[in-house]
């Protein structure tokens, strides 16, 4: 069953996302050795935060394609609509995997699991402060969650 | 960055950032705050946030922060706004994803201690029939029309249909209905959200509360409101769901490329706008609208059913259980309103967010009964500690746009809250103080502690010594049902 304190759908060999000190809302880092792995453990924050608990066996693959006009709105528009599964379908996505990414564009796939319980509303991704960042190759984002 | 030593003390709760303090900035921003409120305020970025909005265009005059301010995402929380119709912005960000969240506050002359007794079961009562948590769905279930009529109509389709009385929809701000609301511009995955959570409370900071009246600092205001000391009164804090959600989601994404064609430079994109009126701000405008209504409609549900949880509980007994509406009110809202700015009057469009509305004495905008006195006023406290209900001045018409606080206001993270408060021991310490406690989530409940906020009496000092609010009661937390 996936919830919290496990990872969820990736295996990041750099450390976890970092949950920030935010007043109103929640906020966390995300590091990853490329932009894929960091698309993955933004994901996998999102869930982790939000104590999503799922049945153990998910069902068949799914694909998902979503655009945007830059790679933050790609973040926020990914981030967005895992969030709109979870809430209206009770379905989150796991063994994520990436097919492809670009500046614009994101073609992932992943088997869907019901959830069974939700720890924290979280009622959107924001752009406050949001860049994708990438030095040494690392790649950063710091996303804001508004709950 | 700012520090104390760069705001101009006005008086003892006014202070003034001037624009000059950055480049970017238009205007000046002032925060309504003792001394003790200023340094809480430079404690996270909600000064830097009230700057970044004060950078925006065709602002009318300064930006206003309220004493509960703290950081949010984009617009600071406790933040006001006014943009000119004209060369001024609407930005679906600064008002946030739950739009028209809000505040409603029902009296009864239910005597507390004749109630005792009861309070666990209307606990419970309440829990029970008024659906809450993530995803919960609500027991009108719409069709697409319908919906669509919810958004047109508010509180008043509520009233159609019986979940309402004609006092209910009396005291709503703007009678529970924005004019102009535009379903149309409202994506079909919005409806698909909404079409199954009208009549839900959600998550989060919302909450049922039933309170005492605990004193009385304006008999003859209290008595129009029909709030009596030592009776019993029920708060709801809600909003406009999942619908509202997705409608601020699509237009903050939209809304990206539109400050591309206008040439806005942001200072934070979560500030995202386009000129209200243009092609994109008038379809927000309208979509806006739509939510504001369903939110109205929401919290007018909920009453129905927690009449329904106090009938449930009272009848029978000899007590007289029925709930009568004190107000309504929004606190994350854009509103066309004509105000005086710099001596001129001006049609401009506010944006409130974590911030009511508290027109003075004799507005039009306010229902007959209470025009002579001010709007009622709602400003709850986090569980366990006081709420206020107070009234709008002609000093709030001067000096915010005719606005006002919305609560305590956050000064604790919520990662350290979750660190410091463990949920079932704060459960344990209220109940044993008195306050019945039926909630969804225990880290939830950890989040909302009353040590994560401020101490509510300290902020509505602060708004009646600036002068934009004057004290009707205080109210004391007896149960609180939480998502």
């Amino acid at each position: 069953m996936g919830g919290v304190g496990q990872r969820w759908v990736y295996n990041n060999p750099m450390p976890p996302f970092e949950e920030l000190d935010h007043t109103a809302d929640w906020s966390f880092r995300a590091s990853a050795p490329s932009r894929e792995a960091l698309f993955l453990e933004a994901a996998d924050a999102l869930y982790e935060l939000g104590g999503v608990r799922t049945v153990p066996d998910p069902g068949a693959s799914r694909t998902l394609h979503l655009e945007a006009d830059d790679p933050e709105s790609l973040l926020v528009s990914w981030l967005n609509e895992l969030l709109y599964l979870a809430e209206h379908d009770r379905l989150a996505l796991r063994e994520l995997r990436i097919e492809s990414l670009t500046d614009i564009s994101l073609r992932v796939s992943g088997r869907p699991a019901e959830i069974l319980a939700v720890g924290k509303h979280i009622k959107a991704a924001t752009y406050s402060g949001l860049h994708i960042t990438e030095s040494a190759g690392a790649w950063l984002a710091t996303v804001v969650l508004d709950v | 960055m700012a520090s104390k030593t760069d705001f101009h003390k006005i008086d003892d709760y006014l202070w003034e950032l001037p624009a000059s303090h950055r480049g970017e900035m238009h205007t000046a921003v002032r925060i309504i705050a003792d001394d003790a409120l200023l340094e809480d305020a430079l404690g996270d970025l909600s000064v830097e946030q009230a700057m970044n909005v004060a950078s925006l265009p065709g602002l009318a005059g300064r930006v206003v922060v309220m004493p509960d301010v703290h950081q949010g995402y984009g617009m600071p929380i406790g933040g006001v706004m006014a943009a000119r119709i004209g060369e001024g912005m609407i930005s679906p960000g600064a008002v946030g994803y739950d739009i028209n969240c809000g505040v409603r506050l029902l009296s009864s002359s239910i005597v507390f201690e004749e109630a005792e007794d009861r309070l666990a079961d209307l606990a419970t009562a309440l829990y029970r029939n008024c659906p809450s948590g993530v995803g919960e769905k609500g027991s009108v279930p719409l069709t697409v029309d319908e919906l669509d009529r919810v958004c047109r109509e508010g509180a008043r389709w509520a009233l159609r249909k019986g979940y309402a009385d004609r006092n209910d929809v009396d005291r709503t701000e703007e009678e529970g209905c924005l004019e102009g609301a535009d379903t149309q511009q409202v994506s079909a995955r919005a409806k698909e959200r909404g079409r199954g959570q009208l009549g839900t409370l959600g998550a989060g900071n919302h909450f049922l509360e039933v309170d005492v009246v605990e004193r009385i600092f304006d008999a003859p205001a209290a008595a129009a409101m029909g709030l009596r000391e030592g009776c019993l009164a029920l708060q709801i804090h809600c909003g406009s769901r999942g619908f509202g959600h997705q409608i601020c989601t699509d237009y903050v994404q939209s809304f990206q490329s539109a400050v591309k064609r206008y040439g806005i430079r942001l200072p934070d994109r979560e500030l995202v706008c386009a000129p209200i009126d243009s092609a994109e701000g008038r379809a927000y405008l309208g979509a806006m609208k739509a939510a504001a209504n369903f939110a109205f409609a929401n919290r007018q549900v909920l009453a129905f059913h927690a009449r329904r949880s106090f009938k449930e509980v009272f009848g029978g007994t000899g007590i007289r259980w029925q709930l009568s509406q004190v107000y309504d009110l929004a606190h994350n809202m854009a509103k066309i309103e004509t105000h005086t700015i710099d001596g001129r009057r001006e049609k401009v469009c506010v944006h409130r967010k974590g911030a009511t509305r508290a027109f003075g004495p004799g507005h039009e905008g306010i229902p007959l009964e209470f025009r002579p006195l001010g709007q009622p006023v709602l400003v709850p406290g986090s569980m366990g500690t006081a709420s206020w209900v107070l009234l709008g001045t002609a000093g709030s018409m001067e000096l915010s746009y005719g606005s006002c606080c919305h609560g305590a206001g956050r000064v604790m993270s919520r990662a350290q809250a979750k660190r410091e408060v463990r949920g079932d021991r704060l459960r344990g310490d209220l109940e044993r103080s008195g306050v019945h406690i039926r909630a969804g989530s225990l880290p939830g409940l950890a989040e909302e502690a009353p040590q994560a906020y401020k101490d509510v009496d300290r902020v509505i000092a602060a708004v009646c010594g600036a002068g934009i609010a004057r004290k009707v009661a205080r109210l004391r937390p007896v149960a609180v049902v939480k998502g």
